[in-house]
């Protein structure tokens, strides 16, 4: 193969994504949460019909549930909606769902098809949302920008993300030590009725289970005997008759025949003596009964147990002590948690399926509640029988949907389970952190803890989270991002992979005795983490599987992994792991041909085509474990069996970003994630079309002259954030100390840096309980040239009482004339009400500067009749203080704003846009940031973009021959001319293009300053924070300072007189404080004099005399 | 070393700063001017090249900073916006127009005061009136708005005296209509100075280089001359007769490509006091007139200052 | 509040409510004008749409092009 189709080979990664876009995950879950988990939710036998304890004829069965698309019914007309729509009028983007149900009314049966039962939030781009395989012209049509990331929920015209949560893997077991040393074995089960967490240690010499429902730990052997195994060879057998364990068990088989505990039954009695809340009293079970129904049912539930059998958790149970006593023996046995192997993520889809779960049992019981107590009344005999559906409350599972995903607290009442911040606001503050929201990671631990484990980089991440994108400070390392090829499974049926097992020659476990099951050379298989079998034939079964799964015949998602020390084979097909896809590559040559990429190219085969022939194929961290993957053509060796698609494909969108990041200093990519998610920039398409409350966009936002896969990948060239500065490296004026840069001011008024911030302020005519409404008033009119500010700032408005559009407002001027019935609760006629009735509540206009009304529009929804929405446009050239950042973690303000004459300027004419300080680089070591400008310059000679890919891209030593061959010199570095005094300056100036982002943090946001202003009601103290006009603190060190310097009178000033000084009077002769001139302790008015102290202090007193302390003040005269 | 030179050495340039003092050089004004050489390369419609020799830093530095900033041009400062319902915000609007250059002769007019009405003296008024249509076989006109679309609005007289006024380019796109948006605008032109903002500045970029000079430290033959020929890439040196020669100093970008291996035998060096004007116009005035008006602001400046040192002298001192 | 009462003060006979003068506004569909009393039903008359955008002001707006 040629070097050229080596190269093309990473064409596949725009093939992959332009087939899954980036947020294929969230979409296919929730799809797969729509079309089958849900159904499977509502035909689960504990779901699936409602009975009456009064009656028992009566049930109500549901026999079909699916969701339509979304739509919203308003005055009994239902009309579909697409999404812009509900962000306009602040709608939830729903869509009915729909069941199918038989049940009695009366003495008959009725079918009833096509029943609504609530609404159900619809994810953006899902298989029931109307973008669903839209062409441009149509999203265009629906106000919808193409290359919107969706994959997240509208809820009342906000935009909700489910964020990916990260945990351990359910129904697996993972051996660890303990905080005292124990070597300990838990599963989690997780059912879809029960979750429990079972534990096997050891402690001491001995082995006990620990079970939440269980008051003690339980030894071993007890359990054993309780679950039917009495005989103690078979109990050995079922852990393995090697020396090792047999010493490792004695003694907890010895502590049976210590307790006397020999029997079955005698187990039982133990174990239902140590049930905590033990239910038998009540309902008259024996303890032995109640104890066998724990063993059956919650310990370790996800096991299967059908009639008491209990030989698949005797297996299971045996497993779990052998890891144990493995590990005791083995340090190197004991699993790591932080492995991603371990781990599992919940997407969008499962986790609303389990919360849909978890409010349709509560739409049935209440459903039961209410048939019970209609049944449980003696029967009318006229009048309509009863009927079902009248008990639905449909209200409950739409709100119950909602308020969960608009709040993101998830709380399952069947688990006991409260979640916080499941849902985040999609941010949109540019494109980029609208698509790395959407790929984030949310890890389910606890940030206060200071453990490094979780936060680490762990090396089974490679090539699935993205290596940069993490935050900085409390959440650093617990929040990630997925990387460009990540794919997170859903879960799969498993009859079809284990019965293609048993046809493989998979022996069925429950056909063997524990000692037959780890007799040497044979390899027990496990599906899901539970043992199915065993294969005397390891690598038939291994590769069968695979060829299968490479034809296509099951999921591309199924893992098979080997695992040779454990003499085990895992079969996964559960959800939530992640995969990625890899070239296969078999004798030293990859399966992917150069015809193939030209067929790619040409359009005749698609991505999917790639796995479906068994040329590319996906393997999940454990299956990585058994490749030898080749990270590019070269490294291909006889025993590779995969090939990497392309090294860069280890970051994230957001990493994807930098160029040459492979060159940079590693937290400078960290740092420049956190940056690019502030930029701003075109946010898409309809960003004018857009109402989101704040909008920071760039006016004329530049595509990077250096490019990387990533960004034609993500789109980031099609809705770019920033401006190919062209940048001086060199030190000018003193003003760009400390990172400051230097800016032009011919640049800035040609459009360098000019910001648009689109601002919406709301305001509603609410209608209220007692039929009144808000009205809305026409402003007085203006006479003069200088009217007084409180008539001043009707200015804007026309005679609706809204404000004009076009017109500029300030900051104070009312845009929304409002007013409010004083009376909103008693019944008056709207018409008999006097202007008196009504109190002003106009809306004001907040924003630092002067700003253009672009748009006003007025819509209604369910809850509010009359939506009045303004939107504003704020222009804003860049100012002295105004944030700047590079690709490269480099940020800095603007510490002065020079005349281009006074710019140096090389023989061409060209001046920089921008000076930058070399100090720099030193320190920071971003070596990416001068390839970028080499780079850079060399493209704009040879007018090509450059591309800065990671671990890849345009080399140096090209970039500087372009440059030669353009009359440059080949480093860069260029002789200018000082602009003030016309000399050449002394140096070689490194200048040319680097693409530079505006951040949002603007001067005009941030400053503010303060004489006199509002007061705090309580303490008659200035108020805190530029957003309440706050005063600035003198705080406890600076009072301090001005203490240690002596200076008394200026302490009194700043801390009494400016800030809450209160003119007391005293009583004399008492102590106590009095109020005006009279003293209410002494009845008198003789001995009042007037004190001079901080409100606060009076206050404290006052405070004291309430809680029975009496403060008395000495007064003398100074 | 010469100080009148400036040399490009492999990491740095030396002997960069113009030391001399007009009184202790010991040339006396006569002699400074009757050095003065001024020689125009290259005339365009667009630029201008012209070589001055004999001035220092200060004074070409001088023009060059007059010519970007302080030559006055006639610009659109004021816009009336009827209807603007196009995607391109107002404000933004106002300033992509407002960057357009005018072709009109801003000596013909006065400048503006803020108070002052506008007037046929200090004004050139524009309309621009852009509606874009879907027509009846589903074609679109009028989807781009481009310069040309600026209607001139002649004050009283203003066209009997001064003729026609139009934007400098008419393919300038200002904004980009879909079917049924439209643009009204009226326009107003102030004339200003580049100081105050860059749409007034009368140059695209107005620059100098020193002028090169190179010289061979010995004498390259045979094959290092060949080497030397094709390695630069402006083609400053040639080979005749077996010899290295500096043919085309002119052409030299200062690329140090000559000098980039240690043991080079070639000389870069600028001469400090001979400087290459290149001035390119934006197109309301013609390069030559930028240089002129320069040269005339310049003057002012100085019979400014002499003005106020001469009432200084006089005044007596107390 | 002072400042409504002064507004009251210095429009007393014409101080009017919006359901005197309705003002029209465009159908975010269509296009159609609508015009709306404050009881009304936000509908468009010609497609049923229910958002509504406000024209622009007639007059024209001064901009400094900077």
């Amino acid at each position: 193969m040629s070097q050229n189709s080596h190269q093309e080979q990473n064409l596949l990664i725009p093939a992959f994504l332009q087939l899954r876009g980036l947020v294929k995950q969230h979409i296919d879950s929730y799809d797969y949460f729509l079309t089958t988990d849900i159904k499977q939710i509502v035909s689960s036998p504990s779901n699936c019909c409602v009975l009456s304890d009064y009656n028992p004829d009566f049930y109500l069965k549901y026999k079909d549930i699916r969701v339509l698309m979304p739509s919203i019914e308003e005055d009994a007309v239902i009309s579909s909606i697409t999404p812009h729509e509900c962000r306009l009028r602040d709608l939830t983007y729903a869509a009915p769902i729909e069941v199918d149900i038989e049940y009695i009314k009366g003495n008959k049966i009725i079918c009833r098809s096509g029943l609504e039962i609530g609404m159900m939030p619809i994810m953006l781009g899902c298989c029931n949302c109307v973008l669903r395989n839209k062409s441009e012209e149509e999203l265009a049509k629906m106000l919808e920008c193409p290359y919107d990331p969706r994959g997240y929920f509208i809820i009342k015209g906000v935009e909700k993300v489910i964020l990916i949560q990260e945990q351990a893997s359910k129904n697996r077991i993972i051996v660890e030590i303990d905080s005292k040393n124990n070597v300990v074995a838990q599963v989690t089960s997780s059912t879809h009725e029960k979750k429990s967490r079972t534990v096997v240690q050891s402690k001491g010499s001995k082995i006990y289970m620990k079970h939440n429902t269980l008051s003690e730990d339980i030894p071993i052997a007890i359990v054993f005997k309780a679950l039917g195994v009495q005989a103690d060879q078979e109990i050995f057998q079922l852990v393995g008759t090697q020396k090792q364990y047999i010493d490792a068990l004695g003694m907890s088989l010895q502590e049976c025949s210590i307790l006397n505990i020999l029997t079955e039954k005698q187990a039982l009695r133990f174990i239902g003596s140590k049930i905590k809340n033990s239910k038998a009293a009540k309902t008259g079970r024996t303890k032995i009964e109640e104890a066998r129904d724990v063993l059956a049912t919650v310990v370790l539930s996800h096991v299967p147990c059908e009639n008491y059998d209990f030989r698949a958790k005797i297996r299971y149970l045996g497993i779990m002590v052998r890891k144990v006593i493995d590990a005791m023996n083995d340090p190197k046995k004991v699993d790591d948690r932080d492995y991603y192997g371990n781990k599992r993520l919940e997407l969008a889809g499962q986790l609303v399926g389990l919360l849909f779960e978890d409010l349709f049992k509560r739409f049935n019981s209440d459903i039961k509640k209410h048939v019970d107590k209609i049944f449980s009344k003696p029967k009318s005999s006229k009048g309509e029988p009863f009927d079902v559906i009248t008990a639905m409350n449909k209200k409950m599972i739409t709100e119950g949907l909602n308020n969960a995903i608009s709040t993101g607290n998830w709380s399952l009442k069947r688990f006991k389970m409260e979640r916080a911040g499941v849902t985040e606001v999609l941010s949109r503050l540019s494109y980029m952190s609208a698509l790395g929201m959407m790929t984030r990671i949310n890890s389910q631990f606890e940030k206060t803890r200071k453990i490094s484990g979780p936060r680490s980089l762990q090396g089974s991440q490679f090539g699935m989270i993205c290596p940069s994108d993490t935050p900085e400070g409390e959440s650093c390392g617990l929040v990630k991002t997925l990387a460009l090829t990540t794919h997170i499974t859903i879960d799969q049926p498993e009859e079809q992979i284990s019965k293609l097992a048993f046809s493989l020659g998979v022996e069925d476990a429950s056909l063997f005795s524990g000692d037959e099951l780890y007799s040497p050379g044979v390899f027990r298989v496990f599906l899901n983490g539970q043992p199915l079998g065993v294969h005397r034939d390891a690598d038939f079964l291994i590769n069968s599987l695979r060829e299968i799964r490479r034809k296509g015949k099951i999921s591309e998602f199924v893992s098979v992994v080997k695992v040779e020390e454990e003499q085990q084979i895992h079969i996964a097909c559960d959800g939530g792991r992640l995969t990625r896809p890899f070239i296969i590559i078999e004798k030293c040559k990859s399966k992917v041909e150069p015809k193939h990429i030209k067929e790619l190219t040409l359009g005749l085969r698609n991505f999917d085509d790639f796995v479906n022939e068994g040329l590319v194929e996906y393997l999940d961290v454990n299956e990585e474990n058994n490749a030898v993957i080749a990270m590019r053509h070269e490294n291909i060796s006889e025993d590779t069996t995969h090939l990497e698609i392309d090294p860069f494909t280890i970051l994230g969108c957001v990493a994807g970003l930098i160029p040459y990041p492979h060159h940079n200093q590693s937290p400078r990519n960290t740092y420049q994630c956190a940056m690019g998610k502030q930029a701003l920039g075109i946010i898409g398409y309809n960003q004018f079309l857009r109402v989101d409350t704040v909008l920071y966009l760039l006016a004329y936002s530049q595509t990077p002259m250096v490019r990387t896969k990533t960004i034609e990948i993500v789109n980031y060239d099609k809705l770019p954030a920033g401006h190919n500065a062209s940048v001086a490296v060199m030190s000018y004026s003193g003003y760009d100390i400390e990172d400051a840069i230097i800016l032009n001011k011919a640049s800035s008024e040609r459009g360098f840096g000019r910001s648009l911030i689109v601002k919406r302020q709301n305001s509603d005519l609410r209608r209220y309980n007692n039929g009144l409404s808000d009205r809305l008033v026409m402003p007085p009119v203006i006479h003069g040239d200088n009217p007084p500010p409180s008539i001043k700032k009707f200015h804007a408005l026309d005679k609706g009482g809204i404000v004009a559009v076009g017109s500029i407002v300030q900051t104070g001027d009312v845009l929304v004339n409002k007013e409010t019935p004083v009376n909103k609760v008693d019944d008056i006629e709207m018409s008999k009400l006097t202007d008196n009735d009504f109190k002003p509540s106009f809306t004001c206009f907040k924003g630092p500067n002067p700003t253009q009304v672009n748009r006003l529009f007025i819509a209604c929804n369910p809850e509010e009749p009359f939506l009045i929405k303004t939107v504003t446009i704020e222009t804003r050239p860049p100012e002295l203080g105004d944030k700047f950042s590079s690709r490269h973690g480099q940020k800095g303000v603007v510490g002065l704003i020079v005349q281009q004459e006074d710019m140096p300027f090389n023989e061409q004419g060209w001046c920089p846009d921008m000076i930058m300080n070399p100090h720099g680089f030193p320190s920071r070591m971003t070596v990416g940031k001068l390839i970028e400008l080499v780079a850079g310059k060399s493209g704009v000679f040879q007018g090509k973009f450059k591309y800065g890919t990671a671990f890849a891209g345009d080399k140096v030593i090209d970039c500087g021959e372009i440059l030669v061959k353009n009359g440059f010199n080949y480093t860069g570095k260029d002789v200018l001319m000082c602009g003030t005094s016309g000399e050449l300056v002394g140096a070689y100036i490194f200048s040319g293009p680097l693409y530079y982002q505006k951040l949002k943090h603007m001067v005009a946001d941030k400053m503010h300053a303060r004489a006199i202003g509002p007061k705090t009601a309580l303490t008659r103290q200035p108020t805190e924070g530029r957003a309440r006009e706050g005063g600035l603190r003198l705080g406890e060190m600076e009072r301090d300072c001005l203490i240690g310097y002596g200076a008394a009178s200026l302490i009194q000033e700043r801390l009494m007189y400016s800030s809450d000084v209160f003119i007391a009077s005293v009583c004399e002769s008492c102590g106590n404080l009095g109020y005006e001139q009279w003293c209410q302790f002494c009845k008198s008015r003789l001995n009042i004099v007037k004190v001079k102290m901080p409100y606060a202090c009076k206050l404290l007193f006052q405070e004291l005399q309430a809680m029975n302390i009496r403060p008395k003040l000495n007064l003398s005269s100074s | 070393m010469d100080a009148n030179t400036a040399y490009l050495t492999q990491n740095t340039p030396e002997n960069v700063h113009t030391v001399e003092h007009p009184l202790s050089g010991g040339k006396t004004l006569e002699e400074i001017l009757s050095n003065i050489e001024m020689t125009i390369i290259e005339e365009k419609e667009e630029h201008l090249i012209i070589d001055l020799v004999g001035i220092e830093a200060p004074i070409a530095n001088a023009l060059r900073r007059i010519m970007l900033s302080e030559v006055p041009t006639m610009a659109i400062e004021d816009i009336n916006l009827w209807q603007n319902t196009s995607v391109i915000p107002d404000e933004v609007l106002a300033h992509r127009i407002g960057l357009i250059p005018i072709d009109a002769d801003p000596r013909l007019f006065k400048f503006k005061h803020p108070n002052e009405e506008h007037s046929s003296e200090n004004c050139i008024c524009f309309k621009l009136h852009a509606v874009c249509r879907r027509l009846e076989d589903g074609s679109i006109v009028g989807d781009k708005v481009m310069s040309g679309d600026l209607q001139w609005q002649p004050f009283p007289n203003q066209q009997e005296r001064f003729g026609h006024f139009k934007p400098v380019h008419d393919d300038i796109i200002i904004a980009k209509l879909g079917p049924g948006q439209e643009i009204e605008a009226e326009l107003f032109c102030e004339k200003g100075i580049g100081a105050t903002h860059t749409k007034w500045s009368p140059v695209c970029t107005a620059s100098y280089r020193l002028a090169p000079k190179i010289t061979l430290k010995k004498e390259i033959a045979g094959e290092n001359a060949i080497n030397l020929k094709n390695k630069c890439p402006m083609g400053v040196f040639d080979v005749k007769k077996g010899k290295a020669v500096v043919k085309n100093p002119r052409n030299c970008t200062s690329c140090r490509e000559c000098i980039r291996e240690d043991d080079s035998m070639v000389s870069l060096a600028k001469v400090k006091d001979h400087f290459i004007f290149t001035i390119e116009t934006t197109g309301a005035l013609s390069p030559r007139d930028i240089f002129r008006e320069a040269i005339k602001e310049l003057r002012d400046k100085a019979a400014f200052w002499l003005d106020k040192i001469n009432i200084y002298k006089r005044t007596p001192k107390s | 509040m002072d400042e409504s009462l002064l507004s009251r003060q210095n429009e007393p006979s014409s101080y009017t409510v919006m359901n005197v003068k309705p003002v029209s506004y465009i159908c975010g569909w269509c296009g159609k004008e609508n015009e709306f009393k404050s009881k009304d039903e936000l509908r468009c008359i010609g497609c049923g749409y229910r958002i509504f955008y406000k024209k622009r002001l007639a007059e024209g707006m001064q901009y400094e092009a900077r």
